[in-house]
């Protein structure tokens, strides 16, 4: 695997360094701490199965609702793009407590299929709260196999869906983004049937920071910055809250007001005097900046890395982000790299790499985006210093 | 007086499929009265928008935009929009298949999260958006009229 080529010869540090496999550890923003601090990081050579490139984890701790029966989670995915948290089953040890409410959860990549089950979580040092989330099982009601293949009906409609923390890369995926419930789509299941069913809010999967006791109003994501090279590893900081504690409070952002599903408005400026107006996300579980325009000649990477823009040497664009009505703005500027020298570094934090949005219209600012920044991400319906959600601030 | 000859004739093919339960309703590569089977099953509302190159058959549901790209009566694309994607194994048709095993390979690929474009022998599906907006595209390249690109298809 190409984006791993580094691994098998990180005997330590000095050897690493003779081999020019990459730097680590880049200097960023000083480190918060607290209860409503989590540490959140890019390791893939020492991670279990958060080994992507530009893959941000953490870890979290489940129990056994109302018991100090309990189970920390590592190798979760940081995600400001989707709300709740969801662990696969296979992950789990602790017991749950069982129900039918069977749950399909889109994502860009891919597709989670499992049930509902009510759990306790903890976040950091904060006090444990009651919440649904999403326990990935792809043979939940017999619909897929093992291996995430359509069994029953393919109640999803997708080609796969995750199987396994080693192929889908994550024990779990933490949802920390604008809104309170995950969207989902919720079933009914007995053994091997499923139907449609809708369920109330309180039932629905929901993103756990709604409900802290204090700093549930938002979370912000603070990352140091990655050089042109990459770095091996880095280690941010997730902040639960915004403005309620001494180490959460906002100072000259910029707070871009989004849409009911999230998005601002970005336009992006691909030469002089050429520019498109699109939806604009800030994705911390996207790997890549997604972006596409009509006029832009980047070549792609050949075979399997198609996904991604192959320049021949560097090249750099700007874009302007404006909250959902137009203002304010910020204008970004971005540099998109040749990525083939990169992820064979054996680097795992990569700030330059970029691919076409295959959504026209759609500029996805992945995880590149949030290198060297502090994103705020103001949680919908609730109200901080930077004003009521839900917007993006940065 | 066209259109009431259409309807009937969509009417009468959903009828066979009705009756027909084991086939799938697919579109892509199908006539274009497989689109009314479509709008019956999503319970959506049906609209027609010229173009110059092809028609589009767009069906809208309270959660979901469906559009179908239509040339010598042929569906050659379908693009969508919404809180959730259209059943796919529906919306590709005898294509889905396809599109599985070669996304199923895909799923244990390059290591990386986003957008995703998989290619198939005949067929091209491509998804982007983020949850609460998920877009995609489906389309067969050699059904595609000349003329018409890629970034017509949304």
């Amino acid at each position: 695997m190409i984006l791993r080529g580094c691994r098998a010869v990180l005997i330590g540090v000095a050897l690493t360094a003779l081999l020019g496999c990459g730097n680590s550890g880049s200097s960023g923003p000083s480190s918060p701490s607290g209860p409503n601090v989590l540490a959140i990081t890019i390791d893939s050579a020492s991670a279990a199965v958060c080994t992507f490139a530009n893959e941000l984890c953490t870890q979290v701790t489940i129990c056994q609702p109302n018991t100090s029966n309990c189970q920390t989670i590592t190798d979760v995915l940081v995600d400001t793009g989707s709300s709740g948290l969801r662990i696969f089953a296979s992950a789990v040890t602790v017991d749950l407590p069982s129900n039918n409410l069977g749950e399909c959860m889109y994502f860009v990549s891919g597709a989670e299929w499992g049930r509902v089950q009510t759990v306790d979580v903890i976040l950091g040092g904060e006090p444990a709260v009651l919440v649904p989330i999403h326990v990935i099982d792809p043979t939940f009601a017999g619909q897929y196999t093992s291996t995430g293949q359509p069994a029953a009906s393919n109640i999803c409609g997708v080609a796969v869906v995750d199987s396994s923390p080693s192929q889908a890369g994550f024990n779990g995926i933490l949802g920390i983004g604008l809104f309170p419930f995950d969207g989902g789509a919720y079933y009914n299941c007995a053994s091997f049937s499923c139907a449609a069913v809708s369920v109330s809010a309180s039932q629905q999967v929901q993103n756990p920071v709604g409900l802290l006791p204090v700093d549930n109003n938002g979370v912000i994501v603070a990352l140091p910055s990655v050089p042109a090279s990459g770095s091996l590893s880095l280690t941010g900081s997730l902040i639960l809250g915004i403005g309620t504690q001494s180490n959460n409070q906002p100072s000259g952002v910029t707070v871009l007001p989004t849409d009911s599903s999230g998005e601002i408005v970005t336009r992006f400026n691909p030469s002089p005097g050429v520019s498109t107006q699109g939806a604009g996300i800030f994705d911390s579980g996207s790997s890549l900046i997604f972006f596409s325009d009509s006029s832009l000649s980047i070549p792609l990477c050949p075979g399997d890395l198609s996904f991604l823009y192959c320049p021949p040497s560097p090249v750099n664009f700007s874009a302007l982000n404006m909250g959902i009505s137009g203002s304010p703005s910020s204008d970004v500027s971005f540099q998109i790299a040749n990525p083939m020298a990169l992820l064979s570094s054996g680097n795992a934090a990569i700030s330059n790499i970029g691919g076409p949005a295959f959504s026209p219209g759609v500029f996805d600012w992945g995880l590149p985006f949030f290198y060297g920044r502090t994103v705020y991400v103001g949680l919908s319906g609730k109200t901080s210093v930077l004003g009521t959600g839900p917007f993006w601030a940065y | 007086m066209k259109h009431w000859l259409a309807l009937e004739m969509a009417i009468a093919v959903s009828l066979v499929m009705i009756v027909d339960l084991p086939r799938a309703w697919g579109v892509l590569g199908e006539p274009v009265s497989s689109v009314e089977t479509d709008r019956m099953a999503l319970a959506g509302q049906l609209s027609i928008i010229p173009a110059q190159l092809y028609t589009i058959q767009e069906i809208t549901t309270s959660e979901l935009v469906v559009r179908e790209y239509v040339s010598r009566d042929t569906v050659f694309a379908v693009a969508w929009r919404g809180k959730r994607p259209p059943n796919l194994v529906s919306f590709l048709g005898a294509y889905f298949q396809e599109y599985q095993e070669v996304a199923a390979a895909a799923s244990n690929g390059p290591r990386m999260r986003g957008m995703t474009r998989i290619q198939g022998p005949r067929v091209v599906v491509e998804t982007g958006g983020h949850p609460r907006d998920i877009r995609g595209r489906a389309y067969i390249p050699s059904l595609l009229p000349s003329g018409v690109t890629t970034e017509m298809i949304h």
